[in-house]
């Protein structure tokens, strides 16, 4: 079994007496997409820091590449690329000037892979940073994480100010990664993006990791909606009985019924009568992310947090 | 430029450096022009300094009169000016770290392999060069100016005199790094390098008036500089190396404080 390329145990970081993260233990695996989810001021920025020495933990281990970043720091950082997620480059520089020496301090990196990323993200090096829009620095700041071809991408954020087209390239250009056998740890709050680059994603909740999950897994635990058209008026108690369903309202001949697992024992049931339509709704990502944010939802899904010990 | 941090961070100061270079020069060369009369009027200048109290002639450098080139530089110029350059060292080193912290570069910088220490390092020695630069443009502007007015004394003493501007600035100067260096903020390593440049002029300039104080004057860090005349008699090399010794020490507390601190912009 491989290692995995980045494992906390236990990660706790407290800012004086205000709470960063607590006891954050989580891995990712060699070349997978993994994506950190959460609402801002969740402790996704604080856990990126940490992997990076950039802050250090008030306990817990950090491995990364199975080393330790505080001890073996030059070391990792040369297997890594990061862009920060308030990313700040030198701004009387330009682009060009800032890689230069981005370059230098890596010793040396290949020009053909700054050429290659900066055609396909549209980047305009010959100008300097003050005069670049929000986008246009975070092509620079991605082409510094890139142009070395690291085994770990560490991106905050990403997307950032990307126009909807170089959203799209940045995402083949993570699938690439992904592709060689790289790794990528995102964080990101854009659903839809997540749902499509992530092969397993961590939830973050004021601090805790509250799950970490397949992307299919997590639909799996999703509250999902159908509808069961009969020939005739239902009675709804019988459905309102069977183990994971959370709702049923009866609308003339129609049952919507809101149910969280298996569809099965509500197929089942409605066998019973005629069945005249069965039209089921594919939850989305986020009706799952805001499920982790309510109370309730969170004491429902409690028992899938162990998932990080798989 | 770009080829290392060291580099990168003395590129970034080269305007600073020749302004302030230039810029002291200018006053010194100014001075010095001025040199020739006041030694012609020798005796109505040095009456003017018999009459003023004690303290005052300690701010001076303790001179006594203007006729030697030594004593009317001191007075006029060099007895003060590590006081204004120390504007520039402490400025510049709370820059190069707690302005790329604060900015936002230095999570960017110490995402590259580069250890802690040799970000460190690069960012003083950046820092000595570009003092010791602007003391070198000082030193031969005063050479210029010697020569303008057909001084004799010898070029290698004006070139002397402008880097011997440099152990104090600089010990001001690393004050403020080692501290910017450690702790969060621009507050607490201004605060403190500028009250120990100011604070130790003004205690120099106290101790005459009272028979008590003079203990403290050889402690006063300012005292190690005005004690030395590169123009008359000669620097002191020991006060040199004490200057220099404190620097080294307070960059070993500003590298184990970088070490251990967390960098949050």
């Amino acid at each position: 079994m491989t290692l995995p390329v980045i494992e906390t145990e236990g990660l706790t970081k407290y800012y004086g007496r205000s709470r960063g993260i607590i006891d954050v233990s989580l891995q990712v695996e060699r070349g997978e997409i993994f994506g950190f989810l959460g609402p801002n001021g969740a402790g996704k920025t604080t856990t990126i820091r940490l992997l990076l020495d950039l802050i250090r933990p008030t306990r817990g281990q950090i491995r990364v590449l199975g080393l330790d970043p505080r001890r073996d720091g030059v070391a990792v950082r040369r297997r890594v690329g990061y862009l920060p997620g308030e990313l700040a480059l030198y701004s009387d520089l330009t682009g060009q000037q800032v890689l230069e020496y981005a370059a230098h301090l890596r010793n040396g990196v290949p020009r053909k892979e700054i050429a290659r990323l900066a055609d396909r993200l549209e980047a305009d090096l010959s100008r300097p940073i003050r005069t670049l829009s929000h986008g246009n620095r975070q092509k620079i700041g991605l082409i510094m994480a890139l142009m070395h071809r690291p085994e770990l991408l560490i991106l905050d954020e990403p997307t950032t100010g990307l126009d909807p087209l170089m959203q799209q390239v940045l995402y083949e250009l993570l699938e690439e990664v992904r592709r060689d056998g790289r790794t990528v740890f995102f964080s990101s709050h854009i659903l839809p993006e997540v749902e499509r680059l992530c092969d397993r994603v961590g939830i973050l909740r004021e601090g805790r990791l509250v799950a970490v999950e397949t992307v299919s897994g997590l639909k799996g635990v999703a509250v999902r909606r159908m509808d069961l058209v009969f020939e005739g008026p239902v009675d709804p108690e019988p459905f309102r009985a069977i183990p994971g369903v959370r709702e049923v309202a009866a609308s003339g001949a129609t049952l919507h019924i809101a149910i969280q697992g298996s569809l099965d024992p509500v197929v089942k049931a409605a066998a019973q009568h005629t069945v005249l339509n069965i039209v089921t709704y594919e939850p989305n990502l986020e009706e799952v992310f805001l499920a982790f944010y309510r109370d309730d939802a969170r004491q429902a899904t409690d028992p899938r947090r162990p998932t990080t010990d798989d | 430029m770009l080829r290392s941090v060291f580099l990168k961070t003395f590129y970034d100061q080269r305007k600073a450096i020749l302004g302030w270079g230039l810029g002291l020069g200018a006053l010194a060369y100014l001075t010095l022009l001025f040199y020739p009369s006041v030694q012609k009027a020798g005796e109505f200048y040095d009456q003017i300094l018999l009459a003023l109290p004690p303290e005052a002639l300690a701010f001076l450098g303790n001179i006594r009169s203007f006729t030697t080139m030594d004593e009317y530089m001191t007075g006029s110029l060099l007895s003060y000016l590590p006081l204004v350059l120390a504007i520039y060292a402490v400025g510049a080193a709370v820059g190069l770290v707690t302005g790329e912290i604060e900015g936002g570069t230095m999570d960017i910088l110490l995402a590259h392999p580069i250890s802690r220490w040799r970000v460190v390092l690069e960012k003083y020695a950046a820092l000595v060069a570009a003092l010791a630069a602007i003391c070198l443009i000082f030193g031969l502007s005063m050479l210029v100016g010697g020569l303008t007015i057909g001084s004799d004394v010898p070029p290698g003493r004006w070139l002397l005199a402008g880097l011997h501007l440099l152990p104090l600035t600089l010990l001001y100067g690393t004050v403020a790094f080692a501290l910017a260096c450690a702790v969060r903020g621009r507050a607490t390593a201004v605060a403190t390098a500028i009250t120990l440049a100011v604070g130790g002029y003004i205690l120099n300039g106290l101790v005459p008036l009272s028979e008590r104080l003079q203990p403290l004057e050889k402690w006063t860090i300012y005292y190690w500089y005005i004690a030395g005349r590169p123009l008359g008699d000669g620097i002191i090399l020991e006060h040199v190396a004490l200057l220099l010794v404190g620097s080294l020490l307070l960059l070993l507390i500003g590298l184990v404080g970088f070490g251990r601190r967390d960098i949050v912009p």
